[in-house]
């Protein structure tokens, strides 16, 4: 296997236009995703946090092309040798690549149509991909199966399911086509707790078992801590800090990282237990303010912070933040080093 | 295969049988009784409408001029002596002054009695217009007369002229559904479909013609229909105008439903399982709002039926000789005739009576058509 990332996304942008008047004049952007780089290795978690509204939602359905990008490149490579760039493919290559990646939402019940049945629900990207009819039941019932449904409930309706039982269908949707990459928008969330738990586990064992890359949206840290290899951490539109999950909790180098963490309930009880709260609002995407767009809510800010964007850089091997002062300041994580 | 501990809560869905959509759909409309009733009185009123000919009596235009405004025939099953007789019969009715108000009344002459007949001879007619017969459903031997609801100032039989009228009416609100629902459906999904400026264009022309208020822009429209034309052409017109007024509801309904619809999580779940854009729009769009359409429809025919009778009601719309259940009410707009003739006012109970019917088996096709929806 080569060592080509699954996925290397290059000055990533989606701006919706504002109109306003009755002629619908377009007077500004919403740059809900602005400018965002980075690679995904084969079989990575890649965890993607932020606050709502921050642009996670949609980074995650222009990566996949579920919306099309204002501007810039994600080369995808499902198969070792060839390289597509899903933000300008044409429809033919789109479609013939669709097998290779898919997406698991975040409400369960809308992403379910209420008029099919769960068999052809779980079907419907098979038959999208021309897969002779004599091999899609084999291909449903042992993807149900892994995913924990009873094939012998697939001809029901999905109002027949519980909220988690619904995520499993959507999840075992979305693997049917033996993607690579899957983007799995805030999975849990619409879930009671005791049910969030069976199905994290549950994507997490199939990613073992399929070797699947994911893409998993979050709006909290305390979700993508066990599933995640890398986070990545966004604020109105851009990625602030990305780096190993261990290395984010134990050593953020952002103060909007460190902020999210502090709210993060403590597995340690020696560590200091102190809550940052944020002042103010989030940023507005529509007209964020200037130099670092975090500066108004930080409490490290200088003179420097207000008047310069701070770009996303390598300040360590491997962990990068867009922080003006990210060496100069000590931020705490939740666990402690691992120098035992 | 890997075992994945398959826990309580994934184990089994709740639920009875596995119903089929359609078996959902009509065991759940027979239980909306009062929607199956309507639909059955629905369909005999359109079957026996299309017969007018063979059912009723007497030609709508046939004037019975003993018996002007005589006041509906009884049938009865017992004589002047109380015997009983097995087949229904009617007496004759005489015309006379009473000599205490000096009005004309009617009086039951019970020494003449007519039998009730099945399939009876009787003026000639074409059925469909073409089929030429002289059978009519009943009527009464002899020179009797039957007349069940009545007859008018002029003499002719109501109960013949209100299957006339309900023909004519019930097929105003058909035709004029039909251009009415094609032009709420283009302008609705073009204006959810392309949006911008042609959504734009659209939303602000549905607003104008919902701020017009109805009747004036009725009657504006109805002084356009020039009056040398034929009551053929005056249907046609008529139902033009009901539509063209009447299709913005839909055409809002239309682009609301697409709007929405595209926006559903599972539409795109669609689009980026790969599948093409024409298989998106007839799986997933079109049978999301199938069932709007159709209580749409099943709502939007009384609204019709009401818009041709008011219309003609008000002398804007049908005008006597034609036959409709709108022109059949201008008689009663007369207070003095309705007080000593109430019968007159038996096809407005109709139009009441059709229009309920409609209401009910909109609300029983709605509920079982998205019974997942509330
Ligand atoms: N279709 C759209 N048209 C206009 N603006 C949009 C659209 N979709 C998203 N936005 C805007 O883009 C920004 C990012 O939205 P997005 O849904 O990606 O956020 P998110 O991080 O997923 O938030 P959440 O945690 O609430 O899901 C928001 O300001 C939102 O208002
Ligand atoms: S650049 Fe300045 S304002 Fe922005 S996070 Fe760093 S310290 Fe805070
Ligand atoms: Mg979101």
């Amino acid at each position: 296997m080569s060592n080509k990332p699954l996925l290397k996304i290059e000055g990533l942008k989606k701006y919706f236009p504002i109109e306003s008047g009755a002629l619908r004049k377009v007077t500004g952007y919403v740059k809900a995703v602005d400018d965002v780089s980075f690679e995904l290795a084969r079989g990575e978690v890649l965890g993607l946090v932020g606050e709502s509204g921050c642009g996670k939602t949609t980074l995650g359905r222009c990566i996949i092309r579920a919306i099309d990008p204002t501007g810039g490149a994600v080369h995808f490579s499902p198969l070792d040798d060839e390289s597509i760039d899903l933000a300008s493919a044409d429809k033919k290559t789109l479609r013939r690549n669709r097998r290779h990646m898919n997406m698991v939402f975040q409400d369960p019940f809308s992403s379910l149509s209420p008029r099919m049945t769960v068999r052809d629900i779980i079907a419907e990207p098979l038959r999208a991909q021309k897969i002779p009819e004599s091999e899609i039941n084999g291909k449903v019932e042992r993807i149900a199966e892994s995913c924990g449904l009873n094939p012998a409930f697939l001809s029901r309706y999905p109002n027949a399911f519980s909220g988690g039982q619904r995520q499993r269908v959507c999840i075992a949707r979305a693997l049917v086509t033996d993607p690579v990459l899957v983007v799995a928008d805030e999975p849990v969330s619409a879930l009671d707790v005791s049910v969030q738990g069976q199905i994290l586990n549950l994507l997490q064992h199939l990613r073992q078992e399929l070797n699947l890359s994911f893409i998993f949206v979050a709006h909290d840290l305390s979700v993508v801590e066990h599933i995640a290899d890398r986070v990545a951490v966004m604020y109105v539109g851009k990625i602030i800090e990305l780096t190993d999950t261990e290395q984010l909790y134990s050593r953020p180098q952002h103060p909007y990282t460190e902020a999210l963490l502090s709210a993060v309930p403590k597995p340690d009880p020696d560590l200091p237990d102190e809550t940052i709260i944020l002042g103010g609002e989030v940023a507005s995407a529509a007209n964020p303010p200037s130099g670092c767009y975090f500066h108004p809510r930080c409490r490290y800010a200088g003179e420097i912070c207000r008047t310069e964007a701070p770009t996303l850089r390598e300040v360590e091997p491997g962990h990068w933040s867009a922080c003006h002062l990210a060496e100069s300041l000590d931020l705490a994580g939740v666990v402690p080093d691992q120098d035992d | 295969m890997t075992s994945i501990t398959i826990d309580s809560e994934s184990s089994a869905p709740q639920g009875g049988r596995v119903l089929s959509r359609s078996q959902i759909f009509w065991s759940k409309f027979y239980r909306h009784k009062l929607a199956v009733v309507s639909l059955g009185f629905i369909l005999f009123l359109y079957a026996i409408v299309l017969i007018a000919e063979f059912v009723a009596p007497y030609d709508p235009f046939q004037r019975h001029t003993d018996h002007l405004l005589a006041p509906p025939t009884a049938i009865t099953f017992f004589d002047a002596d109380g015997d009983f007789h097995l087949r229904p019969f009617v007496h004759a009715l005489k015309n006379e002054l009473n000599r205490e108000t000096f009005q004309r009344e009617y009086m039951v002459d019970t020494s003449v009695r007519y039998k009730i007949s099945l399939f009876v001879e009787g003026e000639p007619y074409n059925l469909f217009g073409f089929i030429p017969m002289d059978t009519h459903f009943f009527g009464v031997e002899g020179d009797g007369k039957i007349f069940l609801a009545g007859t008018d100032t002029l003499g002719r039989d109501l109960f013949s002229r209100m299957l006339f009228g309900a023909r004519t009416s019930l097929f105003v609100g058909l035709f004029g559904l039909a251009i009415g629902f094609g032009l709420g459906l283009f302008f609705g999904g073009i204006s959810g479909y392309f949006g911008g400026a042609v959504d734009n264009f659209v939303q602000r022309l549905t607003e104008f013609l919902q701020s017009l208020p109805t009747l004036p822009l009725w009657m504006a429209l109805a002084a356009l229909v020039p009056p040398h034309w034929t009551p053929i052409q005056v249907y046609f017109g008529i139902s033009t105008i009901l539509a063209v007024v009447g299709w913005t509801t839909l055409a809002r309904v239309v682009r609301g439903k697409l709007l929405s619809l595209r926006e559903e999580d599972y539409v795109m779940a669609a689009k980026v399982s790969g599948v093409s854009e024409a298989k998106i729009i007839t799986n997933h769009l079109l049978p999301g709002f199938m069932s709007y359409l159709i209580v749409h429809l099943t709502l939007a025919v009384p609204q019709m039926i009401l818009g041709e009778v008011a219309l003609s009601f008000l002398g804007l719309g049908l005008r006597p000789p034609a036959v409709s259940l709108g022109t059949l009410l201008i008689d009663s707009q007369n207070i003095q005739t309705l007080v000593f003739s109430p019968w007159l006012l038996v096809p407005g109970g109709l139009i009441i009576i059709i229009v309920i019917a409609f209401s009910f088996l909109g609300d029983g096709l709605r509920d079982a058509a998205d019974p997942y929806r509330s």
